[in-house]
């Protein structure tokens, strides 16, 4: 035995120890929701698009998650009222052949309401009123007509197909030049009526619009001309006019005009 | 008071931002729909005390964001942008009416940087005007209705009287809140308010209009969008709320406007739930004052309070989680249809919200 003390047993490896996590728990967040009512908390993953501005409390976290849920409980409520609603109107009463009737009550109905919102303009609601197709359409048992060729029909059909087109010419005056139009028909009406156009407005605010607008028959070529006086220093740029039926407001056609620079 | 600062800083990383496209769709969006407007307010011409009324607020601008959003759902649907233009004109007309409406409710002094309506023309000429626009919007959309199959116009205007119902009760809850002191107010409360007062018009409504209008064989389902609406519509309300304690000359309303009207915002809600017995008294007594003896001091001292316990802070982060809500749920509503612009706009406008100004 050796008088010598014994080396010391080498010290042990230094323990390896992992930082301290900031959370202490799971972090649940209603940033990713899988599935609907219970997306509030489920993952820590924000959806792309968008991630909490800042580390979040404990406490503001329930706050988010909360708020989540009580807006799903709350839109779910809201649904519901409204399924309940849609089986009361379509329970039993609802026929196909009822439906144009319907509509009409319908549209009665919203004018109704808006009446009811405010004190009521009852001029503009005659001459809405007095629209021969809306007319047609309220009166039972009678289906609107409609007022634009569905996309890829012939605008040039059959009578009692769908309106026919009738050409529009585009003609300048004062700056003529610098103008050109983009070619459009309008859709004819089936009595006679008066074109209106407010104005061309220009497609990007700050310009001022084109004013100068009005119709004529064509003389020399079927259909009608639209002549548009173009004012000296109008900006360049697209400018949009809708052309509408006077009276009804019905709108028949789109004038887009380019001013070059 | 920093108020300004905290809300107005740069927000830190985000994995995305608002991509591109929202703004310049945005911008071609209001583009196309401003011809239709302008047909429809032709209507009353330069009707003395009237006509000018009705296109002052069109006329100041506007981001158009419910007339993008029901054309971005439309397209996405399949419909030709083209054909359902007046129906974009026919939401923001109705859109506008409302706001001069508001602007009398609220007795607001200012609207799209410009004085409010009322305070320009007088109460009994600014409710003609927003009379007139209500039905002005109605054209365009009973002229489409009327052409689309029955069953489809039926459900259209089934849809619209459905959303003005509820903006109606949304609105008679905010007023009756103010008018009759309430204080007691939750989160539920209020997100049930703006589910109607602001969801159904601004976000819903467009979404299911424009879903009505397209033609893909499976649409996305109406309960999912209005989920989609009512999450993007909250955060949007929120956000317009927090705006409102910092709002520059972009904004377009007076500053702090919605503290001096004594509004019921989750800011205040929050705001009375950390308050101490005090502050929370001291609230109270703040909101029982009538408008006109609630003065500027006392707004700033209400705008210390808010700021010092970070109530700001916390109502956006309520905000970006229900806009997380809301992407999901526009994914959930529109995942199965082709990827493509209108889509990537409709989830755009979650982050957009946030960025606007």
């Amino acid at each position: 035995m050796s008088d010598e003390i014994p080396p010391k047993d080498p010290p042990p490896p230094r323990r390896r120890r992992r930082t301290t996590p900031a959370r202490t728990k799971p972090v649940r967040t209603a940033w990713s929701g899988p599935a609907a009512e219970d997306a509030a908390a489920a993952s820590a993953v924000p959806p792309a698009g968008l991630q909490p501005a800042d580390p979040v409390s404990g406490e503001v976290e329930r706050l988010v998650a909360d708020a989540v849920r009580v807006g799903y409980e709350v839109i779910g409520d809201n649904l519901r009222l409204g399924r309940a609603a849609a089986e009361r109107l379509s329970a039993g009463t609802y026929a196909a052949a009822d439906l144009p009737k319907d509509l009409g009550t319908l549209a009665k109905r919203y004018l109704q309401l808006l009446r009811d919102l405010g004190s009521v303009s009852f001029d503009l609601m005659e001459a809405l009123l007095h629209d021969p197709r809306l007319k047609s359409a309220l009166a039972a048992g009678k289906t609107a007509e409609p007022l634009v060729p569905a996309q890829g029909a012939d605008p040039n059909a059959g009578a009692g197909a769908v309106p026919r087109a009738v050409p529009l010419t585009c003609r300048f005056t004062g700056e003529a030049a610098r103008a050109s139009a983009r070619p459009c028909a309008l859709l004819s009406v089936e009595t006679p009526a008066m074109l209106a156009i407010h104005a061309l407005v220009p497609g990007t605010p700050g310009s001022p619009p084109i004013t100068g607008v009005h119709f004529t028959a064509a003389t020399d070529h079927p259909g009608v001309d639209a002549v548009v006086h173009i004012p000296p220093g109008q900006p360049a740029g697209l400018y949009h006019g809708v052309i509408t039926e006077a009276g009804t407001g019905v709108q028949l056609a789109m004038l887009t005009v380019e001013i070059a620079g | 008071m920093n108020i300004g600062w905290a809300l107005a800083r740069p927000p830190p990383a985000r994995r995305h931002e608002t991509p591109p496209l929202v703004a310049d769709r945005l911008a071609r969006s209001a583009a196309a729909t401003r011809p239709h407007m302008a047909a429809a307010l032709a209507r009353v011409g330069e009707a003395p005390w009237l006509g000018p009324l009705v296109a002052d607020y069109p006329a100041r601008g506007g981001k158009m964001m419910r007339a993008g959003l029901f054309l971005a759902a439309a397209e996405a649907c399949g419909a030709c942008l083209a054909e359902v233009l007046p129906l974009a004109a026919a939401i923001e007309l109705l859109h506008v009416a409302l706001l001069v409406h508001d602007d009398i409710q609220d007795e607001s002094l200012e609207r799209r940087g410009g004085p409010a309506l009322h305070r320009l023309h007088g109460v009994p000429l600014a409710l003609n005007a927003g009379d007139t626009l209500l039905h002005l919007s109605l054209q365009p959309l009973l002229a489409f209705a009327m052409r689309l199959p029955p069953s489809i116009g039926q459900r259209m205007l089934a849809e619209t009287d459905r959303m003005a119902l509820e903006t109606a009760a949304g609105q008679a809850t905010e007023l009756g809140w103010q008018r009759d002191g309430m204080l007691a107010i939750d989160e539920a409360a209020y997100l049930d308010m703006v589910l109607r007062k602001t969801a159904w018009m601004s976000t819903i409504w467009p979404l299911r209009l424009g879903a009505l209008v397209g033609t893909v064989p499976v649409p996305p389902d109406p309960e999912r969008l209005a989920r989609f609406g009512f999450f993007l519509g909250a955060a949007f309300q929120i956000q317009d709320d927090l705006l409102n304690l910092v709002a520059d000359a972009s904004y377009g309303k007076e500053r702090g406007g919605d503290l001096v009207e004594g509004k019921r915002t989750l800011i205040l809600i929050r705001l009375r739930a950390v308050a101490s017995p005090a502050e929370r008294r001291a609230l109270d007594r703040f909101l029982a004052l009538p408008r006109g003896r609630r003065t500027p001091a006392m707004v700033a001292d209400l705008l210390a309070l808010i700021d010092r316990h970070g109530v700001a802070g916390d109502v956006r982060r309520i905000a970006e989680g229900l806009a997380g809500a809301a992407l999901h749920e526009a994914e959930a509503a529109f995942g199965h249809l082709p990827a493509g612009e209108p889509r990537a706009f409709l989830s755009g406008l979650v982050p957009w919200v946030f960025e606007r100004t």
